[in-house]
């Protein structure tokens, strides 16, 4: 019978939780490996290695002023920068950048 | 997976060789140009029962290359992206898009343009 | 004397799942032809390959299309390591394999839903998608990414799969195998979804033969191609199933993506099986120097990568030939003499991915 397939489903979707969450206010915790956002530290050296490699171009280096800039919303998360990193100072943390109205450069410089 | 070794042909035995594949069975897989230190390289792909065929033509960018079209009706895709994306000519395709098949801001991108190194 | 009119269907379109422009010649709701009208989501990706070193265009090849993101990555990375004849470790090839079939997997489940849609019917689409869902958090697991997975490079992987997550990929199968199940009796069995597939664009062998179908379109019509028994990576490792139909039609197409992802899930059990430990990569010096053509089987068919490299950093030459280019042509074949109302169906079997198409 064609109906009876589907008489299963239905009464099972009547009497379940749906299926989905209500985000905002209830969010998924992130697995381990999440590519959320790239965090910096300050063994930075300021050699512009990880300019150079990222595919977006999302990351900017000035040594003088001795400040490593990210705009959030070029990264995508790839780690290449992490990987080629000759101190480690970069490193892929599991929450995502929250969404904004517009587009934000983050800049990051080491404590006096 | 090695890649087999490719044949050279010269564009006029291009119909004949397509003729060829075709009486044997084999499928066009795809028609890809590139540019080399002087001139464009077509090659043409084929699928003979699972195993890889490729032919290479070298062509000069003004030629006009006869369409395998007439044998391989859906190369005319091929052709007319090479056309929009090299500006190389192709003769008596099936359909004929005429050098706008994408919407680009810059016409044949990948045409040799002055000043460009090799 | 019937008048003909011309209706354009796409590129914005509440069935339309990709971005494609036919201009339907339409006589009484019949279709006569179709005229294609691709480019709207050209990236020039191609080009771009000239300017960004080659270690660094694998981020790029993954984005050419979000649906099969990771093959497009391995593909490339296949390539490449074949100019530079380098030869991985199996513990890269096995891991590798296991997220194809895994791509290939939600693949099928998101092109399932997309055609439940298609026919109208909303709550088939969405209970193949929540069952998709089970498989992305796989991904994400594994490699933190649920549609972009960033993971594959030229030499291996970049992360590793313990023995933990196998197991958790293991059991996460055998319970999609079984959700999929009912699903798949839906589909195949239901009077009203048969009465929509059923006979629709049919497309006999010889003419998928003269069209140049690939994957799942020509392996419905009764041809037997599966690039995947060419044995690149470690297929030939792996007992490989082809599964093919003879009718041609919409359901035959649909029985077939069905069939495979249950092949899938038996190859991703056999390949954790059999996966060896060792490294997950292996280290170069220098850049590609020549040219290679290799075929990967993608979920819609067979893709080529055409690489060509004269030993600096960037490529000369990096191409693309995906399943999708090599469908169209079959598309626009059944279509002719079909009512407008079946219009979207067909569009949707053949599986469409125009952002790979047009990169």
């Amino acid at each position: 019978m064609p109906f009876i397939k589907l008489v299963k489903r239905t009464l099972k979707n009547l009497t379940s939780p749906p299926a989905t969450r209500l985000y905002p206010q209830i969010r998924r915790p992130a697995f381990k490996r999440t590519r959320g956002h790239i965090a910096w530290d300050d063994s930075c050296i300021f050699c512009s290695i990880c300019v150079r490699r990222c595919p977006t171009g999302a990351l900017a280096v000035d040594r003088a002023a001795k400040t490593w800039r990210i705009n959030r919303f070029d990264c995508v998360q790839c780690g290449a920068c992490v990987e080629v990193c000759p101190k480690h100072s970069l490193a892929m943390r599991n929450d995502y950048t929250p969404p904004a109205a517009e587009k934000t450069v983050d800049e990051e410089a080491p404590h006096a | 997976m090695p890649s087999e070794p490719y044949r050279r042909i010269a564009p006029v035995e291009l119909l004949e060789c397509a003729n060829d594949m075709n009486q044997r069975g084999c499928r066009l897989v795809q028609i890809c140009c590139s540019r080399t230190a002087q001139d464009l390289e077509l090659d043409y792909s084929f699928d003979d029962a699972g195993r890889f065929v490729d032919v290479k033509l070298q062509v000069k960018p003004t030629d006009e290359i006869t369409s395998i079209s007439s044998v391989y009706y859906y190369a005319f895709l091929y052709e007319n992206e090479i056309e929009a994306l090299f500006g190389l000519r192709f003769v008596h395709k099936a359909v004929d898009f005429e050098g706008k098949l994408y919407r680009m801001a810059q016409t044949t991108p990948f045409a040799r343009k002055d000043g460009d190194d090799a | 004397m019937s008048k003909r009119s011309v209706i354009p269907f796409g590129p914005q379109h509440p069935v339309l799942p990709e971005p494609i422009h036919l201009d339907l010649v339409i006589e009484d709701e019949r279709v006569v032809e179709a005229i294609p009208s691709i480019g709207y989501v050209h990236r020039g990706l191609e080009k771009l390959a000239e300017t960004r070193e080659f270690t660094d265009y694998v981020y790029v090849a993954e984005r050419i299309c979000g649906i099969c993101s990771f093959m497009h990555g391995m593909g490339y990375c296949m390539a490449v390591e074949e100019v530079m004849n380098l030869s991985l470790p199996p513990r890269a090839e096995y891991l590798r394999v296991i997220w194809a079939e895994l791509s290939r997997i939600h693949s099928h489940l998101m092109w399932m839903g997309l055609l439940a849609d298609a026919f109208g019917f909303e709550n088939l689409f969405m209970q193949c998608w929540r069952l998709r869902e089970r498989i992305l958090d796989l991904f994400e697991l594994t490699t933190g990414g649920r549609v972009i997975f960033s993971v594959c490079k030229i030499g291996g992987v970049r992360k590793d799969i313990d023995a933990d997550a196998l197991g958790i990929i293991s059991s996460v199968l055998r319970q999609v195998a079984t959700e999929f199940g009912e699903i798949e009796r839906i589909f195949l069995g239901d009077w009203s979804v048969q009465h929509r597939l059923k006979d629709i664009g049919v497309l006999s062998r010889e003419q998928a033969h003269a069209l140049g179908a690939v994957g799942p379109m020509a392996r419905s019509s009764g041809i037997v191609t599966d690039t995947r028994t060419a044995g690149y990576s470690v297929y030939h490792e792996l007992d490989l199933e082809i599964i093919t139909r003879s009718e041609g039609d919409c359901y035959a197409r649909c029985a077939v993506r069905m069939q495979e992802v249950h092949a899938s899930i038996d190859l991703i059990h056999r390949a954790i099986g059999k996966i060896p430990t060792g490294e997950i990569e292996v280290k170069f010096k220098g850049a590609p120097d020549g040219q290679s053509f290799v075929r990967l089987e993608q979920p819609r068919g067979e893709v080529l990568y055409h690489v060509r490299g004269d030993g600096s950093k960037f490529l000369q030459r990096f191409r693309v030939r995906t399943p999708t280019f090599a469908n169209l042509p079959a598309l626009l074949k059944i279509l002719e003499g079909r009512s407008l109302a079946n219009v979207p169906v067909m569009i949707l079997t053949i599986d469409p991915c125009i952002s790979c198409t047009e990169r």
